[in-house]
């Protein structure tokens, strides 16, 4: 009698109601992992700029950084890509590698592309290149379009002494 | 009561699905955003702070230039107190800056660590600035020179600025590839620069005029010729001859110069720099004369309102007229010893031979030719840094003592004749009035 109740009674589910319910869910579900992955894919994007933002900042104050204190440097790229730094000053020199797996470095200095071909000599016992234009653009292997240019202009107030090296 | 019973319960799931996404990527992303601006607002506080320390530098090169000139040394006033009293006063006056009303953590500060090198010539100082925004701290140690304290001037210093500055290659519409030769009997004015890149020849009574020249050539002017430059001239090799004139304005940077017959004149009113000279004619130079090789003057007569200096062997012929000099003649005779049989030599300045050895009686090869010093005379010994002043040898006498044996006057206080025909209207800078600091290097530490 409970059987033929339960399945006669009013509370039950058609089959139609069943397969409303699972396409409205699965509309429901589809729609909201789309929203997620676009969420999570944004998230990450955004991360990947906020790095890459703080990169170039941490490549131009490292170049800051060996204008003021050198008396001459060399930007070139090395085989791997990176970009590198070797500085002089006085009797020591050294030299400093920047750059990761994960972005290309484009550099230009007064308007001159830095190839790995073509490093660039900077001579700060010269007076003309006490203030130089820097270009840099770092771009990410995977989404190239977040690419994050910073264009700077570094300087010292004197050039390096010529009497020093002497 | 029924709504409740009926709900299948997917709203809370995803209700509970989302604020688990926010709640994980949400403070994720906070923390970046907020680590990166923290890092961003120091390395921009360094920045500041370089900035700030650069700034103080400048204040400080400032001020003391204001004290010099609002504080004269006094003649009986001792250099290293004057100093002190100077950088004392810059140090309280940059305390009392404020660099940002809105900010009044960012600030500089003179240290109180000032090496001087006191000289009457160029006074030598380091001090170190520190530049402050709150906690981030950069100091600029800066190299300064300050002339113009003492009583001597500066005129080393201002001939050698003179061979340093080699002007750049002119760009104008006046440019020729090839040889130029102008037609005899022509005049030709060229309201523009001029650049031969490979010389030029002019001859027979033709006539040339340009603003800047500039010659990549070798340059012949013959035969009653005049050429004149109303701006500077870079050339080569210049030979001129019979009655010509080359007349430039400005400064005159050549490597031969030679005028082997006839009566040439060379009129530079400012200064000239060869690397060579063989010279017959006359040779005018309205600043400063500096030969880096030898010198040959056969029937010449020089005038130079500056100082002249020649850094080869001089030779004056006896066929030579007076040579006379404005301020310092400087002859450094590591390449040769000077032979002089032309007529007198006057110097407004001092005589000054450089790298003479210690074991020579003798500055001069042959010395026919009495050379009056209206200052001292100053040799300079190999190796050794400070000069021995009028020394009581070579010939060297006060000029109210000279003798027949004697060909060397100092303190002499005759009169010299510098006048310059066309160049009357350009004066030799006067001996610096005001005291100038210059900064030499501001080292980041």
């Amino acid at each position: 009698m409970n059987k033929a109740r339960f399945i006669h009674g009013e509370s039950g589910m058609t089959i139609v109601e069943v397969l409303a319910a699972l396409s409205i869910f699965v509309v429901l579900v589809g729609s909201l992992y789309g929203i997620l992955v676009q969420t999570v894919g944004h998230f990450q994007r955004l991360k990947d700029r906020n790095e890459l933002s703080e990169q170039a900042a941490y490549i131009t104050a490292i170049l800051t950084e060996v204008h003021r204190k050198s008396q001459s440097y060399v930007i070139q790229f090395n085989p791997e890509g990176q970009l590198e730094l070797t500085y002089e000053n006085g009797l020591t020199e050294k030299t400093t590698e920047i750059g990761r797996d994960d972005y290309f470095i484009d550099v230009r200095i007064n308007h001159v592309q830095v190839t790995k071909e073509k490093p660039v000599f900077i001579d700060l016992k010269e007076e003309e290149n006490k203030s130089i234009q820097v270009l840099l653009t770092l771009k990410p292997k995977h989404y190239p379009e977040n690419e994050v240019t910073v264009a700077t202009t570094v300087s010292r107030m004197t050039p390096a002494n010529k009497e020093e090296e002497e | 009561m029924k709504r409740i019973q009926n709900d299948s319960g997917a709203a809370l799931v995803i209700v509970l699905l989302i604020a688990a996404v926010v709640l994980t990527l949400g403070p994720l992303l906070a923390a970046g955003a907020i680590s990166a601006a923290k890092q961003q607002k120091d390395r921009e506080a360094e920045d500041r702070a370089v900035d700030i320390a650069e700034m103080g530098v400048t204040y400080a090169i400032e001020e003391a230039n204001q004290y010099m000139k609002d504080h004269p040394l006094e003649k009986e006033e001792k250099l290293e107190k004057y100093l002190t009293e100077m950088f004392r006063f810059v140090q309280t006056k940059m305390e009392q800056v404020v660099i940002d009303h809105d900010h009044p953590n960012r600030k500089f500060h003179l240290q109180d660590n000032i090496y001087v090198t006191p000289s009457n010539t160029k006074t030598k100082a380091t001090f170190r600035v520190e530049g402050m925004d709150g906690r981030k701290i950069r100091v600029i140690e800066a190299d300064i020179e300050i002339t113009g304290l003492g009583k001597e001037s500066n005129q080393e210093e201002d001939w050698r600025e003179v061979v340093e500055t080699i002007p750049k290659k002119p760009t104008t519409r006046y440019t020729f590839h090839t040889e130029i030769v102008w037609s005899k009997n022509m005049t030709t004015h060229y309201n523009d620069h001029l650049v031969l890149e490979q010389g030029g020849r002019m001859s027979n009574n033709s006539t040339v005029s340009a603003n800047n020249v500039y010659s990549e050539g070798d340059f012949f002017i013959e035969n009653h010729t005049t050429f004149i430059a109303n701006g500077f001239a870079k050339l080569e090799n210049l030979s001129i001859d019979n009655n010509s004139l080359f007349e430039v304005s400005g400064n005159c940077y050549g490597k031969q110069l030679t005028s082997l017959n006839g009566n040439p004149l060379v009129r530079i009113c400012g200064s000239a720099v060869f690397t060579d000279i063989y010279m017959d004619g006359a040779l005018e130079i309205g600043r400063h004369l500096i030969v880096k090789n030898a010198v040959y003057f056969r029937n010449a007569s020089v005038k130079v309102k500056g100082t002249a200096v020649f850094q080869g062997p001089l030779i004056i012929d006896k066929g030579s007229n007076e040579m006379e000099i404005g301020q310092d003649l400087i002859l450094d005779v590591r390449k040769g010893k000077p032979s002089i049989e032309g007529k007198t030599i006057k110097v407004g300045g001092n005589l000054i031979l450089k790298e003479v050895d210690r074991r020579d009686v003798s500055l001069f090869q042959t010395l026919k030719s009495e050379i009056y010093v209206a200052g001292d005379v100053l040799v300079y010994y190999k190796g050794e840094h400070d000069p021995e002043i009028n020394p009581a040898k070579f010939g060297i006498v006060p000029y109210h003592m000279q003798n027949k044996s004697s060909s060397i006057f100092y303190g002499w206080s005759g009169n010299l004749n510098l006048d310059i025909g066309q160049c009357s209207n350009i004066d030799l800078p006067e001996e610096p009035i005001d005291p100038q600091i210059k900064l030499v290097e501001a080292k980041y530490k």
